[in-house]
């Protein structure tokens, strides 16, 4: 029939003109309604912001309180510079004699341990005097100092020919007496140590005379025989430790580590605008619910239920590994396991006639409902309920690392992709059935793959050469949907997690 | 700025509202629905059409969400069987829209909902079927139903006017 057809009558154009300009004036109050249900969806939102920036005020304020812990006890701990202001103070004060390699008979500048000298990290070699080298008595004059018979300050040369050597290839340390030599060490002997090891030793030595201070590597020079030393027969020179730098070392390590992570996970739900909406844009399938649900009255309900979900706490798991690109950079990833809970509350409720489940309807569950609509009954009621998520993660984080000796502070940001494995909407009473839609279940609104953001911030503290453990606040939130297209809502979670981990550290 | 936007387009979207509802209450009820939702989704909004058809659209969406079941109470009618209305047979233009109006409130749920979507907000038979989920024959048949109706109505008010 042409007038049934598509192409607009008259009949139509009129009644288009008719109403194309028409307004009518909205009651007083409407206004406020609308601003009153805004207020309280905006009072929900803020609410889950000030949790989150609560909970995340408090991570950080822990971990200034343990840096400044952290930092206030090793400033106490100043065992390793106890040498160096003591050798300052020496040659200051003192002035330095001619010292000379004993056994060469001239300047070393290498270490020759193979042949009974000891090394030091100036690379001078002392050697011991061969039993062919003539040997300074006790007493006899050694230089400018040794023909005086005395070092500076008046002191006389100690007597060292009862001092006997440690075997080769041994090392002790022995308490110096007042004249005599501050230590022995055998061949072969190169001593390095961390702070606390360089402390111990120089603690042995607290009484060191300035004058034996004073003789470093700069004040050797020429080719004279060292006359003290022939004067002396067994002076050696102070251990020059060298300070481990712990960080060098951890540069370019692998690591890898388990953790522990407690969350707070929002599905954050939020309304599509409609069915219809959607379908003016050609994607009809959701349609289908709201025309089977219609015929009971309750249908448009389903569609408002379950939007609000209010985070709980969850725990996940995983292993991490990484390793630092250089000495600033670290790059991460690993897998983690949880699943995140939160709670929401429904207003439907489908009885199945034949299974005589009682099964809650959300906005999640709608499509899936229909399936079997032609066998329930919906029921109008209220139930708290509690919608769970298992969720695979795979993060990517690239991280800047400032290291306080064995605190190390890491902030990191990445992606990560995240695999959805099943959503669990279970009723805490167990009046109802539990409802399970996996991504693959029909009718599911949920995506096998969604993509996040990751900032974190953490603390890793080292426990040993090879294990730290840390603690890591980390914020992670959508960047595409959860949910799939033609659904009448979107799902772009966001989680807030401290992670507590301990990892192992494979240094090259 | 919600404020003066809804004040803006409160007034058209409330006539719309009204021709999807039987009274002002419900009509005054989808347009509060209709706005929150607006101002939810505001950040969708991404100015392919202008923001009055936008909203409109919205309007019509929340409207339909509110009086979907009513579709689905009347029988499908094989348009064949229907009565042709002739487009001359009556002048719109003599009514006034409060008459108009009244004539639309008077019209089942059903035949309502697909006269406006198709006479007033001009979409075609094959989108109204997706929107609702029915098939496109239905649609037409109430269409034809509807102005079948408007028919009988406008004759039996004895104001029928012949161009």
């Amino acid at each position: 029939m042409a007038n049934m057809g598509e192409k607009k009558s008259s009949f139509e154009e009129q009644w288009q003109e008719a109403f194309e300009n028409v307004e009518m004036t909205p009651s007083e109050g409407l206004w406020k309604d609308i601003d009153s249900k805004l207020t309280i969806q905006e009072n929900g939102k803020y609410r889950r912001g000030f949790i989150f920036y609560r909970s995340l005020a408090a991570a950080c304020f822990l971990c200034l309180i343990g840096l400044g812990y952290y930092v206030l006890r090793d400033s106490l701990a100043e065992n390793n510079t106890m040498l160096g202001q003591q050798r300052e103070n020496a040659e200051a004060t003192t002035e330095p004699a001619d010292l000379k390699d004993n056994k060469s008979g001239s300047l070393a500048t290498e270490g020759s341990p193979s042949t009974g000298g000891v090394q030091n990290d100036t690379g001078l070699t002392m050697g011991a005097p061969s039993p062919d080298q003539e040997v300074a008595e006790s007493g006899r004059s050694a230089g400018t100092l040794a023909q005086s018979g005395q070092l500076p300050g008046n002191k006389a040369l100690p007597d060292t020919h009862n001092n006997t050597l440690p075997p080769n290839g041994s090392t002790t340390y022995s308490r110096p007496t007042e004249d005599q030599p501050v230590v022995a060490f055998a061949s072969n002997t190169h001593q390095n140590g961390t702070d606390s090891e360089i402390g111990s030793v120089m603690q042995q030595y607290s009484e060191i005379p300035n004058y034996l201070l004073a003789y470093g590597p700069a004040h050797i020079q020429g080719n004279e025989p060292n006359q003290w030393l022939k004067a002396t027969d067994r002076l050696y020179r102070v251990p020059q430790v060298v300070k481990k730098d712990e960080s060098e070392e951890r540069e370019r390590s692998l690591f890898a580590g388990v953790n522990l992570a407690t969350n707070y996970f929002d599905p954050n739900f939020n309304s599509g605008g409609g069915a219809n909406f959607a379908a003016m844009d050609a994607s009809p399938a959701v349609n289908r619910l709201e025309s089977a649900l219609a015929m009971d009255d309750y249908g448009t309900q389903a569609n408002n239920n379950g939007l609000e979900n209010r985070p709980q706490l969850s725990i996940s798991y995983g292993v991490d590994v990484g390793m630092m690109l250089n000495k600033r950079l670290s790059l991460e990833s690993g897998i983690d396991y949880g699943r995140m809970n939160s709670s929401t509350s429904t207003r439907l409720i489908a009885e199945d006639f034949t299974q005589g489940d009682r099964i809650p309807v959300l906005v999640s569950n709608a499509q899936e409902v229909q399936s079997y609509s032609s066998r329930t009954q919906f029921t109008p009621q209220e139930q708290q309920l509690t919608n769970s998520f298992d969720i695979i993660s795979l993060p990517l984080k690239l991280g800047y690392n400032m290291r306080f000796n064995r605190l190390n502070v890491v902030l990191s940001s990445g992606v990560a992709a995240n695999f959805f494995l099943n959503n669990r909407l279970s009723d805490r009473s167990g009046q109802l059935s539990t409802v399970n839609l996996s991504a693959s279940s029909a009718g599911s609104p949920y995506r096998r793959l969604y993509y996040s953001a990751v900032v974190s911030g953490g603390l890793n503290y080292l426990l040993s050469e090879h294990y730290a453990v840390s603690v890591s606040p980390n914020y992670n939130f959508a960047l595409s949907d959860l949910t799939q297209a033609g659904y009448n809502f979107s799902s772009q979670p966001n989680n807030f997690g401290i992670d507590f981990g301990i990892r192992y550290i494979f240094n090259k | 700025m919600q404020k003066a936007l809804y004040d803006q387009y409160a007034p058209r979207m409330l006539a719309v509202c009204v021709r999807y509802s039987k009274n002002r209450e419900d009509a005054e009820d989808i347009l509060q629905e209709a706005f929150v939702k607006v101002f939810n989704n505001m950040d969708k909004f991404r100015k392919e059409s202008t923001l009055g058809y936008w909203i409109k659209r919205i309007v019509v969406n929340t409207a339909l969400n509110y009086h979907r079941k009513s579709v689905y109470l009347y029988p499908h009618y094989d348009i064949e069987d229907m009565h042709h209305l002739g487009d001359d047979e009556v002048l719109v233009s003599n009514y006034n829209y409060r008459d108009l109006l009244n004539i639309i409130h008077s019209l089942p749920q059903g035949c309502q909902v697909i006269f406006n979507l198709y006479a007033i907000e001009g979409y075609k038979h094959k989108e109204i079927a997706e929107m609702l989920d029915i098939s496109e024959g239905t649609s037409k048949s109430q269409y034809a139903r509807a102005k079948s109706l408007i028919k009988e109505i406008i004759t039996e008010t004895g104001e029928v006017k012949h161009g």
